[in-house]
């Protein structure tokens, strides 16, 4: 049963995580719009059904729906895009009004003399590093790296083994590394 | 620096990075994320408050339970009143279907598990994750 004090904890615990599982999802899907939607779905469900649960065991719970509902929000774009691809409606042939999202991303090479401008140019072009990694090594990356959890911990969260998350992670540095080596 | 240097170097400008882009988020995004936040809480509160339904639910699933009973054993009475005569082979698959309604009994008049049958396909969407993972 969720009593009021543990609504309150779980709304603190919420609030100190919304703002990081959202760059985690923008990051994966590249659209605030849908990642806005991902955070809210994954608040929801755990909110419904492990809010009673222990507070030390929100986390490691939170980052496992997140990541389920990332890996089904991608599941379900790449079959829409795929029937887009065998069944391109007249709005597609026309050309769509919608706004290309790979337009919309800052170009990494046109960097500003002004420094904070580069320093958004450098976020920018991490994140769209980050994005170009497969699903499992980013996910790895910005758990261990970024969330701060150790190699079990990861395992936990992503269902795998602590040897698959140390492959994942070395192989997500390396690959990182050289994306931004204009930028080092 | 070696390389291990310079692999620790770099995850921390990452981690930074990251960071930053967390302290500037626009705060129209914030604020959605914390209205997000209240309706997920809200909703939470609003499926606690739902136990005074499960007396109800209780004596919905009992009813149910009663009236299973009932044509399970007006249903062999009524087959032995059709033929007297039955072979073997049908009063083995009678036994069979006997216990299936047995078993459909048990998930009718099991009220405690009725929020796990609920959530059944979010079980089973995690695990699904998990086989792909």
């Amino acid at each position: 049963m969720l009593d009021k004090k543990q609504s309150g904890e779980l709304n603190q615990f919420l609030a100190g995580v919304e703002g990081r599982a959202f760059v985690i999802a923008r990051i994966a899907t590249r659209d605030a719009e849908a990642a806005l939607d991902l955070v809210q779905d994954a608040m929801f469900k755990l909110a419904q059904k492990y809010g009673d649960r222990d507070e030390s065991e929100w986390a490691p719970l939170f980052h496992r729906i997140l990541q389920h509902c990332i890996r089904d929000w991608q599941r379900r774009t790449w079959v829409r895009n795929k029937w887009r691809t065998w069944f391109p409606s007249n709005r597609d042939k026309e050309g769509s009004e919608e706004k290309d999202p790979i337009e919309a991303v800052p170009d990494i090479r046109a960097r500003s003399p002004l420094n904070h401008l580069a320093d958004k140019g450098t976020r920018a072009a991490l994140e769209i590093a980050l994005h170009s990694l497969p699903l499992r090594q980013r996910q790895t990356f910005l758990l261990r790296a970024w969330e701060g959890y150790n190699v079990a911990e990861t395992a936990g969260i992503m269902g795998c083994s602590a040897g698959s998350v140390k492959t994942h992670y070395s192989r997500a540095v390396r690959a990182l590394r050289i994306k931004m080596r204009a930028y080092q | 620096m070696n390389r291990e240097d310079k692999e620790t170097v770099f995850i921390a400008d990452a981690k930074a990075d990251l960071d930053e882009a967390l302290r500037t988020l626009d705060p129209a995004i914030a604020s959605r994320l914390r209205m997000a936040r209240h309706r997920a809480l809200d909703a939470a509160a609003e499926k606690q408050r739902v136990p005074w339904l499960l007396p109800a639910v209780g004596f919905a699933s009992a009813s149910l339970g009663v009236l299973a009973l009932f044509f399970l054993l007006q249903a062999p009475e009524q087959k032995q009143l059709v033929s007297r005569n039955t072979s073997k082979g049908r009063s083995e698959s009678r036994s069979g279907s006997l216990a299936g309604s047995v078993e459909d009994l048990e998930l009718l008049a099991s009220s405690e598990a009725i929020e796990f049958y609920e959530d059944l396909e979010f079980y089973g969407w995690l695990a699904e994750g998990n086989r792909a993972g």
